[in-house]
């Protein structure tokens, strides 16, 4: 024993030496590294997906490459499952996280983070197959239900057939491939998660026109960028450029066009691309950083239909993820 | 410490000094480790510790009638889990029971299947040994979650349909939604039976695909190793114990059942052990297809509650106190074992 209490007592001041880390700033660090470390889902189709080529690809995705593009690093992307990505983020293994993660009250305040606007209106609905001649969620009494864990969607389906009275059998997943498989080879009757991914789950399965999506929105799943909440700069540098790339739609500047807006007699655009006034600046971001997220993935609009528009196979309208001044709920605050 | 080595003090000298320095580095280690989590997370605002196990777990699990929950008193510690009323603890207690039930099926499947493979690779002929060698190579060298994963995309394609699926006397169902037979609820008898509109079965006790892909994967797995404990202890024993037995006028039976056997049972209990051990660690695999284990319960709840050191500390100590309770049986065997030999 004082054999072991000697060991302890010369082990001390070594512990003390590895105490001086000094905090750094997320923007110091990311510039440091020279890359930006951005958690995503993967092998969610439209958010983001690796393609054919071998790239990641989709909303998240690229709302990642914008947020790199305007501190002027490359993008690094770490796939992380519905468990493991608020670690991640809490840890400071990535700098933002873009996972079509729920913006919930607890995650603001008991997870310590922050959220950085919403890149997707979205909410829970159900997919099964036209064989069941099911026409409404409420007729899934006594029904199995194929949810992925970890994630918002496994309370609401209980809050939400509690509310109704209804009786079902949740079969959980870890991972959102896991529980695709599962409801293709007809484990589940019915298989729930946000209305985006249902789109992406048919588009996957053999007979995507033999499925279809209940008319039931069971929840609100406000998506968005997420950053740790002890870093209120770089959570505002995240935010403003989402706001950039819908203001960018909203004045009309496109990928193709950006960089030729110089005679632009729109004053907010001038301000936005650094043709006057400091707001790159204040944020600790060169002039032209608006200039550069736009030229790197376009603007909202352009990403929408890229990933997730009517041209792709998810099929999906703008519906809530229209502009404000068009029907929808995408609002950017004013570059003042 | 043998004399050899008390007689030359330098070297023990050397060896108290590695062993000292060993210990610091170890002891900074471990301050270091603890004191940049307490940092981080208070810097983080974080909020620590285990009160969250007492807060409501909103989260729905699929397999819960672990036990009859007429044998539970409820509101007791241990009542059936209840989505939207039960805790976080009873959420973990459920998956930790989950995790137990899948451990004892595997091993079932595993001893069973083990012994038999283990007897045949010892006596079998060449070519039925050259078959189970074969088996072993291709189950030990491809990775087991894959092995589960397969396991259970084969059950799920070869269990019809509810449909179409087997019935039997209406109180026996076998599908893809599990193995249904009528189960003790609450005092009486309750018989499975068929829900939304004849396409899943519920009530009475049921064997979910998740919980027969786990069991079958993970005790055919580990049946290879406890084949190579049974073959080679089998073969330990010193070859003049069997012809003695024989000349005695033992059958071949009687020799494998009355002598060898129990000579090879205490060379392989220690590995049998570990085996067991080594299955119970595999056993959070269960996750990736599904199956409400501790490992997937945790997550789920780490998710939700946002406790992630918690959880972990928790998986942690579960697995430990299983594993602990194993080879506190080993040593209750082997000192019984001991004292026998001693008289």
């Amino acid at each position: 024993m004082p054999f072991f209490l000697l060991a302890i007592v010369t082990a001390l001041p070594f512990v003390t030496l590895f105490n001086s880390a000094h905090a750094e700033s997320t923007l110091e660090k990311v510039k440091k590294q020279k890359f930006l470390m951005c958690g995503v889902g993967g092998g969610l189709p439209g958010f983001s997906n690796i393609n054919s080529k071998g790239q990641y690809e989709g909303l998240d995705v690229d709302i990642c490459k914008a947020i790199g593009a305007a501190v002027g690093v490359e993008v690094r992307f770490k796939e992380l499952s519905g468990t493991t990505r608020f670690p991640a983020l809490q840890s400071g293994e990535i700098d933002v996280l873009v996972r079509n993660t729920t913006f919930t009250m607890s995650r603001d305040t008991k997870l310590a983070f922050e959220s950085c606007g919403i890149n997707y209106y979205d909410g829970q609905g159900f997919l099964v197959s036209k064989a069941l001649k099911v026409k409404s969620a409420r007729e899934l009494k006594g029904a199995s239900v194929c949810v992925q864990a970890g994630t918002t969607t496994e309370m609401n389906l209980n809050d939400w057939f509690k509310t109704h009275g209804i009786k079902f059998k949740a079969v959980v997943f870890e991972k959102f491939e896991d529980a695709n498989k599962a409801y293709a080879a007809g484990r589940c009757d019915a298989y729930s998660t946000d209305a985006s991914g249902l789109a992406a789950v048919r588009a996957g399965l053999k007979n995507p026109t033999e499925h279809i999506i209940l008319p039931e929105i069971i929840s609100k799943e406000p998506l968005g960028p997420l950053v740790r909440q002890d870093d209120a700069a770089w959570g505002d540098i995240v935010r403003w450029t989402l706001n950039a790339l819908i203001t960018a739609e909203e004045k009309g500047i496109t990928q193709a066009n950006v960089t030729a807006q110089s005679n632009n007699s729109d004053p907010e655009v001038g301000r936005l691309l650094g043709f006057t006034g400091t707001l790159g600046a204040d944020a600790g971001l060169s002039k032209d950083w608006a200039v550069k997220a736009i030229a790197a993935v376009g603007n909202y609009s352009e990403i929408f239909e890229r990933n997730l528009g009517p041209k792709t196979p998810l099929k999906i309208e703008r519906g809530l993820n229209a502009l404000w001044n068009k029907g929808g709920l995408i609002y950017s605050p004013p570059f003042n | 410490m043998p004399a050899t080595f008390r007689k030359k003090n330098s070297s023990n000298m050397k060896y108290k000094l590695f062993e000292f320095v060993f210990l610091c580095v170890l002891i900074t280690f471990f301050c270091y480790i603890a004191d940049n989590i307490r940092t981080n997370i208070n810097a983080r605002h974080i909020s620590t510790g285990f009160s969250f196990l007492n807060s409501t777990a909103g989260f729905p699990i699929a397999e819960t009638p672990v036990l009859p929950s007429g044998l539970w008193e409820s509101g007791s510690l241990f009542h059936e889990y209840e989505t939207g009323t039960s805790t976080y603890f009873t959420a973990l207690l459920t998956g930790l029971a989950n995790t137990i039930k899948a451990c004892f099926a595997a091993f079932f499947v595993a001893s069973t299947l083990g012994i038999t493979l283990g007897l045949l690779q010892w006596r079998g002929s060449k070519s039925i040994q050259k078959l189970i060698s074969f088996l072993f190579g291709v189950l030990r060298s491809t990775p087991l979650v894959l092995q589960l994963i397969f396991c259970y995309m084969v059950i799920l394609k070869i269990l019809p349909q509810v449909s179409d699926g087997f019935i039997w006397l209406n109180s026996i169902y076998l599908n893809n939604r599990g193995f249904f037979f009528p189960f003790w609820v609450n005092g009486e008898i309750q018989f499975p039976t068929l829900t939304f509109g004849g396409r899943n079965v519920t009530g009475g006790y049921s064997f979910s695909p998740e919980f027969l892909a786990i069991s079958l994967s993970l005790g055919l797995y580990i049946s290879t190793y406890i084949a190579d404990i049974v073959c080679s202890s089998l073969k330990s024993v010193a070859q003049g114990q069997n012809e003695a037995a024989l000349a005695l006028g033992l059958s071949k039976q009687q020799s494998l059942w009355y002598v060898l056997a129990p000579q090879a049972l205490t060379l392989a209990r220690p590995n049998f052990i570990n085996q067991a051990v080594s299955l119970v660690k595999n056993s959070a695999l269960g996750v990736s297809i599904g199956y409400p284990e501790l490992m997937s319960v945790g997550g789920t709840t780490m998710n939700q509650s946002g406790q992630a050191v918690e959880i972990v500390i928790i998986w942690m100590s579960s697995y430990l106190l299983i594993n602990l309770l194993l080879s506190a049986i080993n040593f209750l065997f082997s000192r019984k074992n001991h004292g026998r030999f001693k008289q």
